[in-house]
């Protein structure tokens, strides 16, 4: 139910039965049309052509060197940055008890699938990350060499993303448990079978959803306290640690910020997908991409001070070594992608969500989404690539500006296929995973009316803890 | 106490407060309830539920950490290099691996612990309908021996949808 008012005042509330959310939402999950095929096949056609570029790049490089393999880590810390970041747009309003993330908060977890295909693409590049023994790692200069931490840093590198993805998974699980349950009396055949294994037999005691609740505040703080981490693990070893001399302390937080800047415009792309092709207009409405946006236009702003906090200790510091540093990473060879980044990551997102107009609509935020997605994969590049173009990793200081490393056609292959082999993981998901968690739907329904101040209709929400 | 499991079946929630009302007024107050939503605590009265949810992570995470703090100074132990007179036990690396060993043991021990908490997985599901998905509610008590009755006259007075009782086992 919409209701307009003076100065664009807008309220939205779902009017639903319990049976009918079950219908509409189950009613998409459960039923796949030719469109859908179409886009899988092409999103698996682009994926498989992913990994013939990786067939090529290997058999023509092989993975004694980290030299050829900057794109694919830049691949790997875009689907980090992205797809692994957005469940934290289901857990911050979750444990801030805000009711407009309910309908989108599904869509964000299920992006947490994407984990399967960031550890397959991690195995290559840690076969081929040089060893951190004598050089600057997060893993202590020299230590290595007393054979201390043991397996740095492949070892843990490794179980930071394997349980980084263990932890999105049992977030997304556990979230749909009573969906799981709601799906397994509506379905037949193989999916009934699933439903039933994945619900565990949920009824819905008073004890399960406390323990639910309970168990979804834990596991999503685990997962924004890990997911931090493992920007800082992954932008210190694929990146910082390559680059002798390189002593950056707020890149890893401003990798980490990105992470939320992009997750906030993944997810409000994906809404408006799922919005337009589920049908659920209802569901996902302008306060949920307005509430989104206002958190994307304050990160957006962070974005641009963090970077600029790192920038400005090189650009003042004026050494030979900062000098060349700042030559890598923004004014030399990767000048042209340092200046889309500052436009699509800053410029464009302050310019159209400054607008009371635009922030509050469905388009405006959709079109911001793209270009910070944009900006975020063009940052990745020039991040990782220049840092893997340093041939001598352990030297003490960058005495040169190496040449910038254009991509071959495996490397854009490669690209394509990460990126695309994220989105069919979760077009997948969506086909089985109700895409709107009902249960936070239907508690939603029951927590929320709409009421007249005069003839002013305002909603009213019950916050019961 | 012996009997048998009996549920009613409400389609509006104003019926099963109702009828946990009566139940509580005869006596029976150990009841649970059946939804297809979270309702607040309380709100039929019911006797709030306990976990202990929140020492499974406590827990996980102790023993993330001790492991952690065994491999690294266990490590450093075995095999110790003195370098520049420094202590063998070298702190301020053992945190980052310390930290990455609490996280795992608290993350793995919070997923065990929801499933154990929910007492799941339940091998039978019981006394359930599927309309509870659809918003209604179940309340569900075990009936004294030869109380059958009047708890499914209870329940029918309060309007109650359906009224199940446990089968007999054999």
């Amino acid at each position: 139910m919409h209701n307009g008012g003076p100065h664009g005042h807008h309220v939205d509330l779902l009017v639903r039965t319990s049976a009918e959310v079950n219908d509409e939402v189950l009613g998409w999950t459960m039923r796949t049309s030719p469109k859908y095929w179409l886009l899988v096949f092409a999103l698996a056609g682009v994926t498989v052509l992913g990994f013939i570029g990786f067939i090529i790049k290997a058999g023509n490089d092989g993975l004694d060197s980290h030299l050829p393999w900057g794109y694919l880590a830049a691949g790997l810390a875009f689907v980090l940055t992205t797809s692994l970041s957005a469940p934290l747009v289901a857990i911050a309003p979750r444990l801030a008890k805000a009711h407009w993330s309910r309908p989108i908060s599904r869509i964000a977890e299920i992006w947490s699938v994407s984990g399967l295909l960031v550890l397959l693409v991690m195995i290559p590049l840690l076969v081929s990350l040089p060893s951190a023994d004598d050089r600057n790692t997060m893993w202590f200069y020299n230590k290595i060499a007393e054979g201390w931490p043991p397996g740095a840093p492949h070892l843990y590198i490794a179980l930071t993303l394997i349980f980084l993805f263990i932890n999105g998974m049992g977030l997304l699980w556990a979230s749909a448990i009573p969906d799981f349950a709601t799906a397994r009396e509506d379905a037949s055949g193989w999916r009934r079978v699933w439903y039933a294994r994945l619900s565990l037999g949920w009824v819905g005691t008073k004890r399960q959803w406390r323990a639910l609740r309970a168990g979804l505040g834990v596991l999503g703080a685990f997962y924004f306290m890990f997911l931090v981490f493992a920007h800082t693990v992954v932008s210190f070893d694929f990146s910082q640690s390559l680059v002798p001399g390189q002593r950056d302390s707020i890149l890893p937080t401003w990798q980490a910020l990105g992470g939320i800047q992009s997750a906030l415009a993944l997810v409000i792309l994906s809404a408006f997908v799922i919005r337009a092709a589920g049908g659920f207009k209802d569901y996902i409405g302008v306060n949920q991409i307005w509430s989104m946006a206002k958190l994307m236009l304050a990160s957006s702003l962070l974005w641009m001070y963090f970077w600029w906090s790192g920038f400005i200790v090189l650009w003042y510091g004026k050494t030979p070594l900062q000098q060349n540093l700042l030559q890598l990473m923004w004014f030399g060879p990767y000048r042209t992608i340092f200046i889309m980044t500052l436009i699509m990551s800053f410029a464009v997102p302050l310019l159209i969500l400054m607008w009371n107009g635009a922030r509050k609509s469905i388009l405006g935020p959709t079109i911001v989404a793209v270009s910070i997605l944009t900006g975020a994969f063009f940052d990745k590049i020039r991040i990782y690539v220049s840092s893997y173009s340093i041939e001598d990793v352990n030297a003490h200081t960058l005495d040169y500006v190496p040449a910038g490393v254009t991509p071959e056609s495996a490397d854009i292959m490669m690209l394509m296929g990460v990126v695309s082999g994220a989105v069919l993981l979760f077009a997948l998901a969506v086909k089985f995973i109700p895409v709107i968690s009902l249960w936070e739907t239907r508690e939603g329904m029951l927590l929320q009316e709409i009421r007249p101040l005069k003839k002013l209709p305002l909603k009213v929400l019950a916050k019961p803890e | 106490m012996a009997g048998r499991s009996i549920m009613g079946l409400f389609k509006e929630v104003d019926e099963a407060v109702e009828a946990a009302d009566k139940l509580i007024e005869n006596g029976m107050d150990d009841f649970e309830v059946l939804t297809g939503s979270p309702y607040p605590e309380g709100a039929f009265g019911e006797k709030v539920a306990n976990h202990r949810l929140y020492v499974w992570p406590l827990v996980g995470a102790a023993l993330g950490f001790s492991i952690a703090i065994l491999v690294t100074a266990g490590t450093q132990l075995a095999y110790p290099v003195v370098t520049g007179g420094k202590p063998i036990l070298a702190l301020p690396p053992m945190f980052i691996i310390a930290y990455e060993g609490t996280m795992l043991g608290a993350i793995l021990s919070t997923i065990i612990g929801v499933i154990f908490e929910s007492r799941l997985p339940r091998a039978k599901m019981g006394l359930y309908d599927p309309r509870i998905t659809e918003g209604y509610i179940g309340l569900v008590v075990v009936a004294p021996d030869g109380e059958e009755e009047r708890v499914d006259a209870l329940f029918k007075a309060a309007n109650a949808a359906d009224v199940k009782l446990e089968p007999l086992s054999a």
